[in-house]
């Protein structure tokens, strides 16, 4: 100590001279809020940076920015209506790029430290978790709830309140290589009888992506009884679990027997399903409209002849039975602006011209009813469409995370051959069941 | 060096780098050195064939990645231009604005930088580290490294929310970049280096450092004088009267320097165990000779292990570089807007559901994005030979 | 003046870069200090404190080359552990994220506990504010006033209160009275109607637009606002509150619960003001939880579940072992690559070096999902190239030709003669494995040739189930194999430099000894590159044990496993399988049970390493340093 007493003296005169110097910038150093960064949008020039409009005063109360999350596809039309929104009440609306599937992640951690967005749009399933976590804030429709269809207003409820503004709904249909397939099959046996008849002439009759991906073989299990949570007409029961009921497994049945017979090939993959599709290699694909855009370029490139959608074919005499998603826009219940963030939802996005144009950059089926009408010409939006009305929206109850890889597993077991149809369902309702707990 | 035929070699031949080829019998040559680039061309098979799929896909209209056909059935370089669309010079950094959703450009500039920058600190923080280890003497030096190289098998599945929260509340201290005036900063500056040089000038340091000194005021001095003048003459130069100088960068959510901070975090780990048996193999000897002509450790450290270390240095840059430009969780968590976004979260953004990737475009930024890789690697991989052959011989 | 000459420039640098420092930390407490950011407070100033009795004592001065790097390890490696130990202690799963006080927020004043009136819920809504006074001096109570129309044609005008504020027991409107309000509450609506306020309605549209000196907000005006218009309600008489929904309507409702901080509890209006208690972590009304919850210090409830849980033992084992298996092999293999081409590579004398070696970098180079994904399609049991090749259909293809077939056989031919040309001088020269080796590749070129000429291939369809949907064997096979390429650049870097520290006079030593080549590997070369690598090699192995993506992009799990009450996969490595557990079970989204699951890992691997280290002493006490 004796030897650095010099030091310190120095020290302390020097630290003086620093902590004055910058001490007079503590007005540069303090807390800044986190939303004060220049809105920084990802397209064209027109809609960048908050402009100061003419009219309103602005205030050290003025907005802060409305912030959106929205997926690639949808950004533009998204910034477009938030120039309109900022020319019509001088609120800036930043409009932000985030993968969609991981919007729901970012918002339940980042809503409550006052980092989520306060416009976000996301699939309805996603409801449960959020609702649970209070991250969601219900979107009151009113009156305005006979514009869109009630299938979509119900995938958006939880326990009564209405959480989601939709604008899309989907479901899986059937695609099919026109230049090998002219008509549509009605029934599955017709769609096995034309495999039959094709042969080998084609690599891979029915395209299906196999692996443990629950969501495109839901109809095996549904369309013959089997269900996931009871529902009773305002909510789904956890403690019901209708994956090993009678109706199920007769499903699943039917869906091993395919295996078996070889129409359905395990090394098809999703890749490899519209792989083949699309090079003319397959007759028959089972998937959903968000593939609709890769089709029309592969048929515009010329690797595929011919397409055309239909309905999933019946499943032994039952109506195929799909999983049926809606997309909607939905607030963050830790927004500081939640009426604006509605009058955003509710007066600029929820118009028919949006909601077309979402539709065209997605090519899913409208949730808005007037909007849907005026596509409704489009052979594939009736399909698809026909397809979603014989749908079953996915539960949207935060149990429904210990059925995907139960259930997965189960298809799985399927088609590695290692246990029957009823062995899987059982252990997969079981293994539900007890995470559940 | 390579393994050769007892006696069937002259001393002649061996010294002759690079020409012996002539020298050398079809069969010799055959055993000494052809049999190496066979079994160099055989790995480098192994190890490309996939990515001869990857530019297979990038060129194929069809967008898909699991192709059995090798040669697609039509091919377009589509991919490619639409990774560039919208994108024109600009002045400043980057030098390129792009006006698409995904301006790959720009995440291969941010990248880039990011993990140059970082790469370079973290060597520079384990070369120190790996000094402390191999040369100093102090009880716990083993513990103490093992206790490092622990600490970072630490699985950090849960690391990014929490320096989520801590770069949310560091953003809240130090949100704004902290500006000040150049008076501020040129009056102490000049005060402190003619301290500095005056301290210099009767002092017995070495002559370099005198130098060093008396540069330093020098070049305080001049800052002054230009801060004076900008005072004086602001009308003439308005912009020197009004300049402001960053002297700490905003670190926060969102930002490269937060991220680069949070890189360095990786820096003292298993790079310094090797940098330490690196180290450990150079003999003290050299050391010691250089302490008797009175270096400090600092100076044996920067003027005698680092050079002779710069193979393992290199090799530990690269490999860090590698590590930092590919990395992707942390920044898809601290990084959210899409202008700032690295190269492995803008890949990320073409593949945002295995329904709606698109491959094509991700395969055609994943060959771009591996050429930064290559271009740094084969400039510095002629610097990874040469090491300690002649330095023992002295 | 002697003190200057006392002290070298590394003492001045010291004394002003400490300096520095303390004077940052000294203008940073006053911040901190108003944020009440106590932690960091503490943390800060014993850091600074640490510093500098690192710098300023003499005992210490070997741990100052360490400070700016364990100043990182601390704040972004240290401060994570931390804080995993603190998620590990609570209960953090969905339904209990948020804190306490958020999660009564959200039920006491959160849209989705309200209870809306029976009759026309929503009405339109409109602000006014006084003109006279400016934006920014505007007091959102005083100032603002609101007027909120039914469906019904029911006017309600009068000043907002902030939701925080208490409700009043009586409260009282400007305006207007309405038929349909019962008379209890009719007395405080105040006048008849809005023209009795002065209103003046220009445009005939039913809104005036002005009261009473009060103009009404344009949409433009609505930045001015915004702050405080999800704060602002307006108390009818009889009829609820009116909250705002949009800028321009509003909801008539109640809200269903109000806190009562004295019990803890919540009232709940709905159903006769019964009482939620609070009961492990939320509110429970009629033995149902209301959601949100919210996180909680749970102590080791967490430790002891997986400990515990069934779930998690009965596979545990299995998966332990073929976890250890795929990072042992993952990293020997990679080794083995690795080291054998840098010593392959290795020789001045070979042109095109720099070219070989920048190539090999790429598989570890290239980003690993895509190429990973590649691999997937590669591997496909059908359709993939790398099943096509393996069944060779091209090989019968070829049997079968005609001119090829002769081409070929004349080809291999030939390449049998060089084979046992080579054999004949290995055999002069005593080389017992080198002839043996080329005699028995020239025995398979000639089965090749007789294959082609005479019998011919047949197609055999291998199908090795890789992936898609994998099998218990060959899914390994294929995890181990990609991960292998992947990784192995990384080694073959490492020993490229190592290989300089290894002087060429023991070589040329042991070599002048007489050892033959691989002597000169396995004796010399081998175990001072082992010396210097072995850390690495455990702390690939602590990487590679938890090194879930690779597998989780490849087979996402693996083939399932039949016969257990938990869903895990043949490839399923500890931390994936408990990672699914976590997010799968209850209501999903378990962060503090992975949490905890993240300490048992780390304390499996760390044990795993430990005991490495000691056998890595050992070496280097055998084969020290030079």
């Amino acid at each position: 100590m004796r030897k650095h007493w010099k030091v310190l003296v120095g020290l302390v005169l020097v630290l003086g001279l620093v902590a004055a110097a910058c001490g007079d910038d503590a007005a540069t150093t303090t807390a800044a809020p986190t939303t004060t960064a220049a809105p920084t949008t990802t397209a064209a020039p027109t809609t960048t940076a908050a402009p100061t409009t003419t009219a309103a005063p602005t205030t050290t109360a003025a907005a802060a920015p409305l912030l959106v999350w929205a997926d690639e596809t949808r950004v533009p039309i998204i910034e477009a209506v938030a120039a309109e929104f900022q020319a019509a009440t001088g609120v800036p609306v930043q409009v932000e790029l985030v993968g969609f599937g991981d919007i729901r992640a970012n918002m339940v951690q980042q809503a409550p430290l006052g980092e989520g967005a306060d416009v976000f749009i996301g699939a309805h399933d996603w409801i449960g978790e959020l609702v649970v976590n209070g991250v969601v804030e219900p979107i009151e429709l009113g009156g305005r709830a006979a514009e869109f269809f009630n299938v979509a207003l119900d995938a958006f409820s939880y326990d009564g309140k209405r959480y989601g503004l939709p604008y899309a709904i989907e479901a899986i249909g059937l695609y099919r290589n026109t230049d090998l397939v002219p008509d549509a099959p009605e029934t599955f046996e017709d769609l096995l009888a034309i495999c039959d008849e094709l042969g080998d002439t084609v690599d891979q009759c029915l395209a299906l992506p196999a692996g443990g991906d629950a969501y495109h073989h839901y109809p095996f299990l549904a369309s013959t009884g089997g269900y996931i949570f009871a529902w009773d007409g305002t909510s789904y029961d956890p403690a019901d679990v209708g994956l090993d009921t009678a109706g199920a497994i007769a499903g699943f049945e039917f869906f091993d027997g395919l295996v078996k017979d070889g129409y359905i090939d395990p090394a098809v993959d999703y890749g490899v399903m519209t792989n083949l599709f699309y090079n003319n290699q397959a007759a028959f694909m089972w998937t959903g409209p968000w593939a609709l855009p890769d089709v029309k370029a592969a048929v515009a490139a010329g690797t595929l002849s011919g397409y055309a959608t239909s309905p999933l074919p019946d499943i032994l005499d039952n109506t195929a039975t799909p999983f049926v998603g809606v997309q909607g826009f939905m607030v963050n219940a830790f927004s500081e602006q939640k009426a604006l963030a509605q009058t955003f939802v509710l007066d600029y996005i929820a118009t028919v011209d949006v909601m077309t144009q979402l539709y065209e950059v997605g090519l899913r089926a409208p949730a808005h009813i007037d909007a849907f009408n005026a596509v409704a010409a489009d052979p594939d939006v009736q399909a698809f469409g026909e397809s979603a009305s014989a749908g079953n929206p996915m539960p949207n109850i935060p149990e429904m995370s210990s059925v995907w890889g139960a259930l997965g597993d189960a298809v799985q077991a399927i088609y590695t051959q290692s246990a029957d149809a009823a062995t899987a369902l059982a252990t997969a309702a079981a293994a539900v069941r007890e995470a559940i707990g | 060096m390579a393994a050769s035929d007892p006696g069937a070699t002259t001393a002649v031949e061996l010294t002759r780098v690079g020409k012996t080829r002539r020298h050398m019998s079809p069969r010799r040559y055959f055993r000494e050195i052809g049999w190496r680039h066979l079994v160099g061309l055989v790995a480098l098979a192994f190890a490309l064939f996939p990515l001869a799929w990857v530019i297979s896909s990038s060129i194929n209209t069809v967008d898909t990645l699991t192709t059995a056909r090798f040669i697609p059935k039509s091919t377009t370089f589509n991919n490619y231009a639409k990774l560039f669309e919208g994108c024109s010079w600009d002045a400043g950094l980057p030098p390129f604005k792009c006006a698409n959703t995904t301006p790959m450009p720009i995440f291969l500039w941010n990248s880039v930088k990011i993990a140059l920058i970082a790469a370079t600190i973290q060597l520079a923080l384990s070369a120190l580290a790996a000094y402390s280890f191999a040369r100093l003497r102090w009880r716990g030096r083993r513990i103490g490294l093992i206790a490092i190289l622990l600490i970072q098998m630490f699985p950090q599945f849960l690391a990014f929310v929490a320096l989520f929260l801590l770069l949310d509340t560091l953003g809240q201290t130090f949100g704004t970049a902290t500006q000040v005036s150049l008076w501020v900063v040129a009056v102490p500056l000049a005060a402190i280096t003619a301290l500095v040089a005056l301290v210099a000038s009767r002092s017995d340091w070495q002559r370099s450092a005198k130098r060093s000194a008396y540069i330093a005021a020098g070049v305080g001095g001049a800052v002054l004088a230009w801060a004076l003048i900008g005072q004086f003459a602001d009308t003439v130069w308005p912009f020197v009267a009004n300049y402001q100088v960053t002297i700490f960068p905003r670190i926060s959510l969102g930002t490269h320097t937060g991220l680069v901070l949070v890189y360095l975090g990786g820096a003292i780990g298993v790079n310094t165990w090797l940098l330490k048996g690196f180290m450990d193999s150079i003999p003290t000897s050299l050391d010691e000779a250089a302490k008797v002509d009175g270096a400090s450790e600092w100076d044996v450290f920067s003027k005698i292990i680092v050079p002779l270390a710069r193979p393992i240095l290199i090799v530990v840059f690269i490999l860090t570089f590698v590590g930092l430009y590919n990395e992707y969780i942390l920044a898809s968590v601290l990084i959210r807007d899409v202008q700032q976004f690295t190269y492995a979260t803008g890949l990320a953004l073409f593949v945002e559901s295995e329904y709606a990737a698109k491959w094509g475009q991700l395969s055609a930024a994943a060959v771009l994005g591996t050429m930064p890789i290559l271009v740094i690697y084969w400039t510095l991989q002629d610097r990874i030979v040469g090491g300690l052959s002649g330095a023992v011989k002295g | 003046m002697s003190f200057f000459r006392r002290h070298g420039p590394g003492w001045w640098i010291r004394f002003f870069g400490l300096a520095l420092l303390d004077g940052i930390v000294i203008a940073l407490i006053p911040t901190l200090w108003e944020q009440r950011a106590t932690v960091a407070l503490v943390c800060i100033l014993v850091g600074a404190a640490g510093i500098n009795y690192i710098f300023l004592s003499s005992r210490t001065i070997p741990i100052r080359w360490l400070v700016p790097g364990l100043f990182f390890l601390a704040l972004m490696m240290l401060w994570p552990i931390v804080f995993t130990v603190y998620i590990a202690l609570t209960n953090w799963s969905t339904g209990n994220f948020i804190t306490k006080d958020q999660a009564i927020d959200r039920l006491t004043e959160g849209g989705a506990y309200l209870i809306e009136t029976e009759d026309s819920p929503l009405a339109a809504m409109y602000l006014y504010r006084d003109p006279s006074i400016p934006t920014t001096r505007l007091d959102p109570i005083a100032d603002l006033k609101l007027l909120v129309v039914t469906d019904l044609g029911e006017f309600f005008y009068g000043s907002p209160r902030l939701r925080t504020a208490p409700a009043p027991d009586e409260p009282e409107l400007e305006c207007c009275v309405s038929p349909r309000v019962d008379e209890e509450h009719a007395a405080r609506l105040g006048a008849e109607s809005l023209a009795e306020l002065n209103a003046v309605d220009e445009d005939g549209d039913g809104i005036p637009e002005t009261i009473g000196g009060h103009a009404k907000l344009r949409l433009l005006d609505i930045g001015t606002v915004s702050g405080v218009l999800d704060q602002l309600v307006l108390d009818v008489p009889g009829r609820g509150q009116a909250r705002a929904r949009t800028f321009s309507s509003a909801v008539l409702a109640e809200q269903r619960f109000v806190y009562d901080r004295a019990r803890d509890a919540l009232i709940d209006r709905l159903n006769d003001d019964a009482l939620c208690p609070a009961q492990g972590a939320s509110f429970v009304c009629a033995e149902r939880r209301v959601d949100p919850g919210w996180r909680e210090f749970q102590g080791f409830d967490n430790f002891t579940r997986i400990v515990g849980d069934e779930r998690i033992r009965t596979p545990f084992l299995r998966i332990f072992v073929w976890n250890v298996i795929f990072a042992a092999a993952v990293v020997l293999l990679q080794l083995s690559l690795g080291m054998a081409l840098a010593l392959t590579l290795d020789d001045r004398r070979m042109k095109g070096r720099g070219l070989y070696r920048s190539l090999l970098l790429i598989p570890w180079a290239a980003p690993g999902f895509i190429v990973i994904l590649v691999w997937r399609g590669l591997l496909n049991p059908s359709f993939g190239p790398v099943n096509n090749q393996l069944e060779a259909r091209w090989l019968a293809d070829l049997s079968r030709s005609t001119w090829p077939r002769w081409l070929v056989a004349v080809a291999l031919v030939a390449c049998a003669a060089v084979l046992i040309w080579m054999a004949s001088g290995m055999l002069r020269r005593r080389r017992w494995f080198a002839t043996f080796f080329s005699l028995v590749g020239a025995a398979v070129v000639a089965w090749f040739v007789y294959k082609i000429l005479g019998p011919g291939f047949a197609v055999r369809n291998v199908g090795i189930p890789w992936v898609q949907p994998g099998d218990w064997f060959w899914s390994k096979v294929a995890v181990i194999v990609v991960t292998m390429w992947q990784g192995f650049p990384y080694f073959f870097l490492i020993c490229t430099g190592a290989l300089q520290a290894i002087p060429s006079e023991m070589k040329e030593a042991a070599k002048v000894d007489g050892a033959s080549p691989f002597q000169v590997f396995w004796k010399v070369t081998f175990p001072l590159l082992m010396v210097g690598i072995a850390p690495l090699l455990i702390a690939s192995f602590a990487f590679n044990f938890n090194a879930f993506v690779n597998i989780f992009l490849l087979t996402a799990g693996g083939p399932p496993v039949a016969g257990y009450a938990v869903p895990f996969g043949e490839t399923d490595i500890l931390i994936s399988f408990v990672f699914n557990l976590a997010v799968e079970s209850g209501r999903g989204g378990q962060y503090a049970l992975a949490a905890a699951a993240t300490f048992f890992i780390f304390f499996i691997v760390a044990t795993i390493s430990a005991i490495s280290f000691r056998f890595t002493r050992r070496l280097e006490e055998i084969y020290g340093s030079l």
